[in-house]
């Protein structure tokens, strides 16, 4: 029982290797140019909020970057606008880890899939790497950030640079809502989103689950509704940054809900899928 | 290791790939199967291995059903198309990482496959770099690595040179001899008819022996 365990575990560990090191490969020139794109990011940042006469420290730099956009109020001379760094930030994320799952179908992955005997353990390592890809672009991000906020800004002024950022006073968010809505809304949504496009990405093809993850985001900037996920990664569409927001504790439920989904469905597919030559 | 495969068919959008194949197959024998391009014989060869599942019949190694009992055949090695490895790896490498899934052979294993197709273990060249015979190789050694029940190869002799042919032979022989289940395609029918024990035709999915 002891050596079953103990193999499995082993067989686990080698999954998760190769993903990292056939994912990394796979993605390697995608990944300098996310660096780029977070430096870009985050002098982005830094640098409207001088010029705005912002004084904000790395969280109000972030919150800057993620605050996203108020609900859009339909007037006669209201502008629809999108908020552009926040679009390339997520957008990246998902363009980042869009193609990887399909394209190692058509590749070593078949190896892979034989060698671990069941075609699900090769989707729970796609899903592994996907989650593990969120957790590296959010902490490179806000590594970079750190970094360009101490050299170009005022590195740790935390609750005047939110009041500041946001007209709110920051006594206003309880750590608990903090850490809920700076925290985790923004990775669990890009792990939700992330896991349905890697279904979409197997079931049609990479590109167009890209087209659908990014008109979804564009979606959920242009209305304000729960059940639009990219609102619950705008800090300005959360309770209580404004009375009227969404609250963050249905955002955890509902992420978590449609990651649940996603990983059963993605599932279901890779089980009963043809699995042939040309993929991408 | 026995595979019977009954009333076989696959459609893929339309058109029959695979119509009503019946057939058994046994360990310590090779079947080669000989047929035009788009005949049908490499969706065979996938289809055994568990990678296309059958719009009607089935497929049942020792027992078990493919798709519904096991979603792969439990000891298998396979060559299909063209052999995909990492290209930032050495071949040795190569194998290493995917010997690592099962966890059932060591480095010795890995070395004594390469030294029977003929490449070198130490090569501290990366896959990027080998030639086309050299990647067919190396896909022949990662089907052979961990002496699998059953072997697949799908056109194992294309790219390869006089020497490299001569040692597939061997290799060919030995595992038959050692009683693996050997599953081959080749276009060269002289090479096909000198290895095997059962020839099956294959045109427009239909197999006739």
């Amino acid at each position: 029982m002891e050596k079953q365990i103990f193999r499995k575990s082993k067989r686990w560990n080698s999954l998760l290797k190769y993903d990292f090191v056939c994912g990394m490969w796979n993605n390697r020139y995608k990944w300098a140019v996310c660096f780029g794109v977070f430096v870009f990011l985050a002098d982005l940042s830094v640098q409207t909020c001088n010029m705005a006469g912002i004084d904000a420290g790395y969280l109000g730099y972030y919150t800057y970057l993620m605050q996203g956009l108020p609900e859009y109020i339909r007037t006669e001379t209201s502008i629809f606008q999108l908020p552009v760094p926040w679009l390339i930030f997520h957008g990246y994320l998902f363009f980042l880890i869009c193609s990887y799952p399909v394209s190692d179908l058509s590749g070593c992955g078949q190896q892979i899939m034989l060698l671990s005997e069941k075609r699900e353990r090769w989707w729970l390592g796609k899903v592994c790497w996907c989650v593990w890809n969120i957790f590296f672009y959010y902490v490179s991000f806000n590594c970079i950030m750190l970094v360009m906020s101490r050299f170009r800004g005022n590195a740790f002024k935390n609750t005047d640079g939110l009041k500041n950022v946001l007209g709110i006073d920051a006594g206003l968010v309880n750590p608990e809502e903090f850490i809920m809505i700076w925290v985790c809304l923004p990775v669990l949504f890009s792990i939700a989103l992330g896991l349905v496009q890697m279904v979409l990405g197997i079931l049609i093809k990479p590109v167009a689950a890209y087209f659908f993850t990014m008109s979804y985001l564009i979606t959920s900037v242009y209305w304000k509704s729960p059940f639009l996920l990219g609102n619950f990664a705008m800090i300005l569409r959360n309770r209580p940054i404004i009375t009227d927001g969404l609250s963050s504790y249905m955002g955890m439920l509902l992420c978590a809900g449609v990651s649940g989904a996603a990983i059963f469905t993605g599932r279901l597919i890779v089980k009963k899928k043809d699995i042939l030559e040309v993929e991408k | 290791m026995k595979i019977t495969v009954k009333d076989l068919t696959k459609e893929i959008k339309g058109v029959r790939v695979l119509d009503g194949i019946n057939l058994e197959m046994e360990d310590g024998y090779i079947y080669g199967l000989q047929g035009k391009n788009g005949s049908g014989k490499t969706m065979f060869m996938r289809a055994v291995c568990g990678f296309v599942l059958p719009t009607k019949g089935s497929i049942t190694i020792d027992g078990k059903v493919l798709g519904k009992d096991m979603s792969f055949p439990e000891s298998a090695g396979m060559m299909i198309e063209n052999p995909a490895f990492l290209p930032n790896l050495t071949g040795f490498d190569n194998l290493k990482l995917l010997a690592s899934v099962k966890g059932i052979i060591g480095k010795d294993e890995i070395e004594e496959a390469l030294h029977c197709v003929g490449l070198e273990p130490l090569d501290k060249r990366k896959y990027r770099k080998y030639s086309l015979g050299m990647k067919q190789r190396l896909g022949i050694a990662c089907a052979i690595m961990e002496s699998p029940k059953l072997l697949v190869l799908d056109e194992p002799f294309n790219a390869l040179d006089s020497e490299g042919e001569r040692l597939l032979r061997e290799i060919l022989i030995k595992r038959k001899e050692a009683g693996t289940l050997i599953i081959l395609s080749c276009h060269d029918k002289d090479e096909l008819e000198a290895l095997s024990d059962q020839i099956f035709l294959v045109e427009n999915g239909v197999f006739s022996s």
